[in-house]
C-alpha cells in the first residue's frame, strides 16, 4: 500500500501533568508504587486469555489434542471470537468448536448460540456436543423443535433455516454465537446460503472448513469477508492483488497470508502429530442357501412390483430391501406389521408367501459365518472383544440368542436404553469382554477404543453410517490394529454395495472426515446416496441393467472423490507453509 | 521500549490482591477458596464501604452472599481494584545497584559471540546516574476497529537523555512481577531528586519514544482502517456509477417523450389542446434539464475521481492516537568502568569498558589495534600477543 494512499494518523502526546502534580505533592514509598506499576500492567493486559473449562471437559469422553486447545485459544482470544477454522480433514474443528462453545458457556456468552451444518450432519453435531461437552442444543430434525425463535441453542440443517418457512425468525434474532460448519457452502455470494448469513446479526462466528478455496481464490474473498469485513479491501482490489488473470495462482501469497492469519487458523495432519493406526479390512460374502436366495428374490420382486405400483410406500419397501440382507427375523418383523396393518393395497397373498418362505429356512448362513469371526478374535485378541453392528432390533436379537448357545459372552446396546444403561453396557463389555452386538444407535461420542474388531453384520446404504460405526473403535487413543469385517449375502444388494460403491470409494479406509466432504458434494446436487441405491435397484430391466447402474453410480461417485481431492490439494498449495503460530515473546 | 502489559490471569490478579492487601496492612486469612480479609482501621477501598470481607475463588458473581466478593480477572471486585491502584501511586523511586543484579552483568554482543571466555568481571562505579523509568499508556482509535490500548515501559536517563533499553527490563525483572512478594529497594541517598523541567522534558521524550516501539501495530492498524475506508469509498463509487445510469436512462425516456410530444403537437388541430400539450412538454423538457444538471454534477465528480468524498471517508477513518504517562518510578543507577579479563585457553587479557548497572555496556566500544568498532558481527578476538577482533586478525 503507497504511503500516500494511506488514512492518516492524528497523534496527540497528551501533557504529563498528574504525574507532574504527584511529583511535586512527594514520591511514594516504593512498595506502595509497585503496586500502581503492576496494577497499570495488569489493567492493560488482555482481560483473561486462559481456558478456564478446561479443566471441566471429561476426558473420558474427548481427548483433546494439543492443536485443538491451541486452535479454541486463539479464535476466542487472539481473534476477538471471529475465525475461520480451516484445519485440514480429520483434526477435529468439531471437537474446537466444543472446546470454543464450552468456553463461552463457562463465561456465560453464549445466551443464543447457532449451529448451521449440512442436513447429514446435524445430528452428529448434536450428539458430539451432548456428549463430548455436555452442552445441550436442540435439532431442526427434533420432535420437539418449535422454531428458531422458541430455544436457545439449537443446531439445524442451513436449508432448514434459509426457508421461507423459518427464515424470517432466524433472521429477526440476535444471536450470541453463530458457527457454520462446511462454510465453503456459502462461497457463492449470488445465493440465498450467503445471503442468509450475510444477514445474520450475531456477536461471535466460527466458519469452518477444511477448503475455503472450492474453485477460485474469490471463494476465500466471500468467505472471509463475511467474518471480518473489509479485511481484504473491496472485490476489486482483492483480485487486482492477489489473483493472477487465469485464476490458477495466486500473487502476493506471503501478503495474503500474512492478512488471513488474522482470521484463519489451519492446522495441517503432518504438523499436528497425530498417529492412526492401520486399519485391516475383511470383507467376506457368502453363498446364501437355496432356500435364502429364494426368500431374497421374492422380497425383491415383490418391492420392485409394489413401488411400481405405488411410490408411497417406499420408506417401508427400502426397509424390506434392507432386511432381507440383515436376517429373516428383521424381515417377518416388518412383514407382519404389515399385514397386521390390513391395509387395502397391501398384497396380502405375497406378503403371506414371503412369511412362508421365512419358515422354510432352517440354517442362517451369516450367522454360522459370524462364529468363524468371533472365534477368531476369541483366539487372537484380549478378552475376545468383538464389536457386531447390526441395522435392526430383531437382527440383533437373534444374533445374540444364537452367540449365547454357542457359550459367549454378550452385551446388547440398542437406542431404548437411558444413558446410565448405556454407559454401564460399555463398561461391563470392558470388564467382562465378549461380543458386543450394537444397532447405529451407539452414538458418535462413545469411547470404545480399547476394543479393536468390529464387524458389520450389515450394511447401513448410507455411507456416513458405516464411517460413524468404524469411528467408535477407530480414532485417536486407539493402540491396535483395528479389524473391519464386512458380511455380505452373494448376488444380493449387499454384494452391488459392498463391492461396486464402497469398495471403489475405499470407504473403509476414508480418514475421518473425508467422506463428509465426498457426500457433501453428492447431496448438495440435491440427490441422496440411500434414494440412490433403491431407485437403481427396482428399476433396473435385467442384471445386466443393474450391474450398469450401480457402475455408473459408482463412477459418478469416484468423479465427487476426485473433485474433492483436487479442490484439497489446491488448498494445500495455497496455504502451504501457513504458519501462524503466534509469538511466545 | 516493553510491552509492559502482563495478561489477567486468575493467578495473576490473586497475587496481586493478596500482595496489594498486605501492602496497606490488611489482614488476610487463606482457606484456600475463602480469604477473609480485614483492612486497618485508617485505610479504605474507595469502592467498598466494609472493612470486613470475604475474597471468594472460582465462586460466579451470582452465587456471593453480601460481604462476599468473587475474585476472578473479570470480576467486580478485581477490575475495581485495579483502576483504583493503578492512580494511586504514581511516582516512585527505586536504586539499581550491583547487590541487586548479584553480579550477573550483561554483556554485549561482541564479546558473547567471541571465541574469548570471561574468565572475571569487576564493575568499578565513578558516578550515579538518574533515569526515569516511564509507563506510557497509548491509545489508539478509529472508526472501523474497535479502539486499541498498549502500555509501554521506556526508561530515559534525565541528564543526556538517552534511552536505555536494557535497564527497562532490569527495573521490570525487579518489580514486575504481580506473583512474587514486594521486594525492598535499596536504600536512598537523596540523589534522585530531578527537577520539574527535566521531569517534563524525559516524561515527553518517554512518549515519542513509545509511541515509535508501537508503529508497527500501529501501521497495521492503519493498512486495516485504510482497506475499510476503500470499501467504504467502493460503495460510494458504485452508488453513484448506478445512479448516474439511471439519470442517463430517465434523461433518454424524457427527451423520447418530448419528441413524441412535439409530434403530437403539431398533429393537434384544437388550440385548448395544443396549449395543453405545449404546458405538458415544457413541464417535461424543465425535469429534463433538472436532470441533466444533474448528471453534469454526477460526470464532474467523476472525473474528479469524487475525490471530495473519498477524503472524506478517509478522514473519518483516520487513526486518532494518544500517548499519556501513566506511571514514572525515578531510578538512581551507577555508572563507571566494567573491568573484564578474558580468556582463551591458556592465554588472558584484560579489557575496561564503559558500564552502566542495569544497562550493560555503554556507548560504542572499538578494537584497540585497529580502532575498528566492535559488535555481533565483527566480535573481539584474542590471540597469545593481544586483543584485536575479526577485522584485524
Amino acid at each position: 500500500m503507497d504511503e500516500q494512499d494511506l488514512v492518516d494518523i492524528e497523534v496527540k502526546h497528551d501533557p504529563p501533568d498528574d504525574i507532574v502534580d504527584a511529583y511535586s505533592s512527594g514520591v511514594s514509598d516504593f512498595s506502595f508504587h509497585q503496586q500502581t506499576v503492576v496494577a497499570n500492567r495488569l489493567l492493560a493486559g488482555q482481560p483473561d486469555t486462559e481456558l478456564r473449562s478446561l479443566s471441566s471437559v471429561d476426558e473420558e469422553q474427548v481427548k483433546l489434542l494439543e492443536h485443538q486447545v491451541d486452535a479454541a485459544y486463539r479464535a476466542l482470544f487472539e481473534m476477538d471470537g471471529k475465525a475461520l477454522l480451516a484445519d485440514e480433514v480429520g483434526l477435529g474443528k468439531t471437537i474446537e468448536v466444543g472446546m470454543i462453545l464450552k468456553e463461552m458457556h463457562y463465561r456465560e456468552t453464549d445466551d443464543s448460540v447457532l449451529i448451521l451444518t449440512p442436513a447429514q450432519l446435524a445430528k452428529q453435531w448434536q450428539a458430539e456436543m451432548q456428549e463430548k461437552f455436555g452442552l445441550e442444543f436442540v435439532c431442526n430434525y427434533d420432535s420437539e423443535f418449535e422454531g428458531f425463535d422458541a430455544h436457545d441453542h439449537i443446531i439445524a440443517s442451513i436449508d432448514t433455516a434459509k426457508s421461507d418457512r423459518y427464515r424470517h425468525t432466524v433472521l429477526s434474532r440476535e444471536w450470541d454465537v453463530l458457527v457454520l460448519d462446511e462454510a465453503h457452502y456459502v462461497k457463492n455470494e449470488e445465493t440465498d446460503r450467503y445471503d442468509l448469513i450475510n444477514k445474520l446479526t450475531y456477536d461471535y462466528a466460527f466458519f469452518l472448513t477444511a477448503t475455503p478455496i472450492q474453485n477460485e481464490l474469490t471463494d476465500l474473498y466471500n468467505i472471509v469477508s463475511l467474518l471480518r469485513p473489509g479485511l481484504f479491501g473491496s472485490r476489486d482490489t482483492f483480485h487486482h492483488y492477489f489473483v493472477n488473470r487465469n485464476q490458477e495462482t495466486l500473487v502476493n501469497r506471503d501478503e495474503l497470508q500474512n492478512r488471513l492469519g488474522q482470521v484463519m487458523i489451519r492446522n495441517r495432519r503432518e504438523d499436528a502429530d497425530i498417529d492412526f493406526t492401520d486399519r485391516i479390512i475383511d470383507t467376506r460374502t457368502f453363498e446364501p442357501s437355496a432356500a435364502e436366495m429364494d426368500l431374497y428374490n421374492s422380497v425383491s420382486d415383490y418391492v420392485r412390483e409394489a413401488y411400481s405400483q405405488d411410490q408411497g410406500q417406499k420408506l417401508v419397501l427400502m426397509l424390506l430391501q434392507k432386511e432381507v440382507v440383515s436376517s429373516p427375523a428383521a424381515l417377518e418383523q416388518t412383514i407382519r406389521m404389515q399385514l397386521e396393518e390390513r391395509n387395502e393395497l397391501t398384497h396380502r397373498n405375497e406378503l403371506r408367501t414371503i412369511l412362508n418362505k421365512i419358515e422354510a429356512i432352517e440354517t442362517v448362513t451369516k450367522q454360522e459365518r459370524l462364529f468363524d469371526i468371533v472365534e477368531e478374535a476369541r483366539e487372537h485378541v484380549d478378552m475376545g472383544r468383538v464389536i457386531v453392528f447390526t441395522q435392526f432390533r430383531p437382527t440383533q436379537r437373534e444374533v445374540i440368542k444364537a452367540l449365547d448357545k454357542q457359550g459367549y459372552t454378550t452385551h446388547a446396546f440398542h437406542g431404548g436404553h437411558s444413558s446410565q444403561e448405556k454407559e454401564d453396557i460399555v463398561e461391563r463389555f470392558e470388564e467382562k469382554g465378549g461380543v458386543l452386538v450394537s444397532t447405529d444407535a451407539m452414538s458418535e461420542g462413545r469411547n470404545l477404543q480399547f476394543c479393536n474388531i468390529m464387524v458389520n453384520y450389515d450394511l447401513p446404504w448410507n455411507p456416513m453410517r458405516v464411517e460413524q460405526r468404524i469411528g467408535r473403535i477407530h480414532r485417536i487413543g486407539q493402540k491396535r490394529e483395528v479389524y473391519i469385517f464386512n458380511m455380505g449375502l452373494k448376488n444380493t444388494i449387499e454384494e452391488y454395495v459392498l463391492d461396486r460403491l464402497y469398495h471403489k470409494i475405499d470407504l473403509f479406509q476414508q480418514t475421518v472426515g473425508e467422506l463428509s466432504t465426498i457426500l457433501s458434494r453428492l447431496e448438495d446436487s440435491g440427490r441422496s446416496f440411500e434414494d440412490e441405491i433403491f431407485e437403481r435397484l427396482v428399476n433396473a430391466d435385467s442384471e445386466v441393467d443393474l450391474e450398469n447402474d450401480f457402475d455408473a453410480m459408482a463412477i459418478d461417485l469416484e468423479e465427487q472423490k476426485e473433485l474433492a481431492q483436487k479442490v484439497q490439494n489446491f488448498n494445500s498449495g495455497v496455504f502451504e507453509g501457513f504458519d501462524l503460530g503466534t509469538d511466545d515473546d | 521500549m516493553t510491552d509492559a502489559s502482563h495478561p489477567v490471569t486468575q493467578r495473576a490478579i490473586e497475587g496481586f490482591t493478596k500482595s496489594y492487601l498486605r501492602t496497606i496492612g490488611a489482614s488476610i486469612r487463606d482457606e484456600g477458596h475463602r480469604w477473609h480479609v480485614q483492612l486497618p482501621s485508617h485505610i479504605e477501598l474507595d469502592f467498598l464501604e466494609e472493612k470486613e470481607f470475604d475474597l471468594l475463588i472460582e465462586v460466579d458473581e451470582t452465587e456471593a452472599a453480601e460481604g462476599e466478593w468473587p475474585l476472578s480477572p473479570d470480576s467486580r471486585f478485581a477490575q475495581q481494584l485495579l483502576s483504583e491502584v493503578a492512580e494511586q501511586f504514581p511516582v516512585g523511586t527505586i536504586t539499581v545497584t550491583t547487590e541487586q543484579v548479584q553480579g550477573d552483568y550483561s554483556y554485549p554482543d561482541w564479546i558473547l559471540q567471541s571465541d574469548a571466555q570471561v574468565e572475571s568481571a569487576d564493575f568499578v562505579p565513578y558516578y550515579d546516574r538518574t533515569a526515569l523509568f516511564v509507563l506510557v499508556e497509548i491509545g489508539v482509535e478509529t472508526v472501523s476497529e474497535y479502539q486499541r490500548d498498549f502500555l509501554e515501559a521506556v526508561t530515559i536517563d534525565t541528564n543526556s537523555l538517552e534511552v536505555l533499553p536494557d535497564l527497562t527490563t532490569t527495573v521490570s525483572d525487579i518489580m514486575f512481577d504481580p506473583i512474587k512478594d514486594p521486594l525492598e529497594p535499596a536504600p536512598e541517598d537523596g540523589s534522585s531528586e530531578v527537577s520539574i523541567k527535566s521531569l517534563e522534558k524525559s516524561l515527553k521524550d518517554a512518549q515519542e519514544v513509545a509511541l515509535e516501539a508501537v508503529d508497527e501495530s500501529l501501521q497495521q492498524t492503519q493498512e486495516e482502517a485504510t482497506r475499510a475506508a476503500e470499501v467504504e469509498f467502493e460503495e460510494y463509487r458504485q452508488l453513484q456509477e448506478q445512479q448516474l445510469d439511471d439519470v442517463q436512462d430517465e434523461i433518454s425516456s424524457l427527451t423520447d417523450r418530448v419528441q413524441d410530444l412535439a409530434k403530437e403537437i403539431n398533429k393537434v388541430t384544437e388550440q385548448q389542446e395544443r396549449v395543453e400539450l405545449l404546458q405538458q412538454r415544457n413541464e417535461l423538457q424543465s425535469e429534463k434539464e433538472s436532470l441533466e444538471s444533474d448528471r453534469e454534477q454526477l460526470l464532474e465528480e467523476k472525473q474528479d475521481g469524487y475525490r471530495e468524498k473519498r477524503n472524506k471517508i478517509f478522514r473519518r477513518h483516520s487513526l486518532e492516537v494518544s500517548t499519556v504517562p501513566v506511571a514514572t518510578t525515578i531510578v538512581t543507577y551507577e555508572r563507571g568502568e566494567l573491568d573484564l579479563s578474558l580468556q582463551k585457553r591458556k592465554h588472558s587479557k584484560s579489557i575496561r569498558v564503559p558500564y552502566a548497572v542495569g544497562e550493560g555496556v555503554t556507548g560504542s566500544v572499538s578494537c584497540e589495534n585497529c580502532g575498528e568498532q566492535l559488535n555481533r558481527m565483527n566480535p573481539i578476538r584474542l590471540t597469545p600477543e593481544d586483543l584485536g577482533c575479526d577485522s584485524c586478525q
